[in-house]
């Protein structure tokens, strides 16, 4: 589904991402771990298109989407949540719903003449994305009172109702509390249920075992080691990156 | 002699509200902090003007002056593209500056500072409009139309994708939205609608000259946005009124006129501290500037 080949990003002398390769497979989460200032999040913005690669190449099925603008990724498939929520705070919950799902607002035409209105389906897509993260109740709330959680669940169902086909979460756990923590961690075997494909980033071990089919580890910009959550946690390599000598 | 005085108010709370609305699209909507809007304003009325002067029908000249402004809009879009906030109001102020050097300048096309006198009164399909009721009428009718149309724009998709880039840029671009698309767009429609209000007041006034369109006459307009709240349209048209007739008073005071031009800045400056005191989002803001 995503594959990573020798790609490297610098940031002048500091080697951020140094030759990475790994690849996930489809209808997985595969978690991407690693100690602070591993590469873990530039990867990220490389995959999205934030950032440029400074050699490699990475594809996206069978789409090299190497350094293309992230609107283009986004319409190739990924879907991101970002470490700190990036909400439309002057816009309603609904409003930043229907904008990820709406893919014809860029028609201007059709705009003006008022011919581009959520549809009665997307609509009902919004209410269910909503349903699942227990927002339905407040559609019209704007984004900008929520509270921390709220936002990170409206992120969350935000992602996953922008139609992809491989979803990116970057720590989406990070300063929750136990409970929402829970339901994050429902959201997401609901989406491997349904045959989604997840590649996260998380420092909380316990939500990455207890989530993720497949690690990859990262350590000073290369990938130490990749297998199952089993494997990973009795690695010699990735215990010595985590904790040192 | 008083009803004139009216109508004339009229006709400019009118040109105001057009070139005000326009402003609005472009910094309420897409939080684009256009310092340029006047250029375009001058753009519209130096091309209506010119083709007017050439024997060109009124409805042609001003469609063309909006169109024109538009393709400015376009073009200035391109090298700001990349840039935000403060850098983004020097870069399009540097652009009011180039135009009116231009107008001040090329004077083999619009007679630099002697300006361009005698433009026609507009006749439209037969109707004449050199009577001030009758170009009140047009006025008006052509700012609801321009009114509708923008909140047809602000509160369809389209305008909600302007709204998202403007509230985070980046978010936008993963949720597939061509943002650099969007801002040339909102720039470009802003600019085509101070084009039109810029060939009305060159038809209104039928004197137009590059005084007319220096970065002073941007500060009423700015104000009225400001005032009236980022992304509110009714605010934009109830600030219009407001700001066009608070400065009026001083006409019967007996100031000489050339104190009454400076004490008008005066008075926009004051009421613009006070709302941004006591009233951060304007009259019915939705969104606080920042």
């Amino acid at each position: 589904m995503l594959k990573l080949e020798k790609v490297k990003k610098y940031f002048g002398g500091i080697k951020a991402v140094d030759g990475c390769s790994f690849a996930i497979a489809p209808k997985k989460i595969t978690a991407l771990i690693g100690p602070n200032g591993s590469g873990k999040t530039t990867i990220f913005n490389l995959i999205s298109g934030i950032l440029k690669c400074d050699s490699g190449r990475i594809f996206l099925g069978d789409k090299n989407i190497t350094n293309l603008s992230p609107h283009k990724i986004s319409n190739l498939g990924l879907s991101r949540v970002f470490q700190q929520a990036h909400l439309f705070d002057n816009l309603s919950i609904e409003e930043n719903m229907s904008i990820a799902i709406d893919n014809e607002d860029m028609k201007f035409v059709k705009n003006l003449l008022g011919l581009n209105r959520i549809s009665k389906e997307k609509k009902q897509k919004i209410k269910e994305a909503l349903n699942k993260v227990g927002l339905e109740k407040s559609p019209q709330h704007l984004c900008g009172e929520l509270s921390y959680g709220q936002k990170r669940l409206v992120e969350l169902a935000r992602a996953i109702i922008n139609p992809h086909r491989l979803l990116i979460l970057d720590e989406p756990v990070a300063g929750v509390n136990p409970k929402l923590r829970e339901k994050i961690i429902k959201i997401l075997k609901d989406l491997e249920k349904a045959g989604e494909t997840v590649l996260l980033i998380e420092h909380d071990m316990n939500f990455t075992f207890s989530v993720a089919n497949r690690i990859v580890v990262m350590d000073a910009g290369q990938v130490i080691a990749e297998g199952t959550p089993a494997n990973i946690k009795n690695n010699k390599q990735v215990l010595e990156a985590y904790l040192g000598d | 002699m008083f009803s004139a005085y009216i109508i004339h108010l009229l006709i400019l709370i009118g040109i105001y509200m057009i070139l005000s609305l326009s402003l609005q699209l472009a910094m309420g909507y897409s939080g684009l902090l256009n310092l340029g809007h006047v250029a375009f304003y001058a753009i519209g009325a130096y091309v209506s003007a010119l083709l007017a002067l050439a024997g060109v029908p009124f409805w042609i000249c001003i469609i063309l002056a909006g169109l024109v402004a538009m393709l400015f809009g376009f073009l200035l879009a391109i090298p700001t593209n990349k840039l935000k906030g403060d850098y983004l109001a020097l870069a399009t102020l540097g652009f009011t500056f180039v135009v009116y050097a231009v107008t001040l300048n090329w004077t083999d096309l619009t007679r630099g500072p002697l300006g361009l006198p005698g433009i026609p009164k507009p006749v439209l399909f037969g109707i004449s409009f050199s009577d001030n009721l009758h170009f009140l009428f047009l006025t008006i009718t052509i700012a609801i139309i321009s009114y509708l149309i923008i909140k047809q724009i602000a509160r369809s998709p389209f305008g909600k994708a302007l709204q998202a880039a403007r509230d985070d840029e980046l978010a936008a671009e993963i949720l597939g939205k061509n943002t650099f698309k969007l801002k040339s767009y909102s720039l470009a429609i802003s600019a085509f609608f101070a084009g039109i209000a810029g060939s009305l007041y060159a038809h209104y006034i039928t004197f137009i000259d590059p005084s007319s369109f220096t970065i002073m006459q941007l500060i009423p307009v700015l104000a009225i946005v400001i005032i009236g709240g980022l992304a509110s349209l009714e605010g934009t048209l109830l600030a219009a009124i407001i700001l066009t007739l608070i400065p009026e008073p001083l006409r019967f005071i007996g100031f000489p006129s050339s104190i009454i031009g400076p004490a008008r800045q005066i008075i926009y400056a004051l009421i613009l501290l006070l709302i941004l005191i006591f009233r951060p989002r304007g009259f019915f803001g939705k969104v606080k500037l920042e």
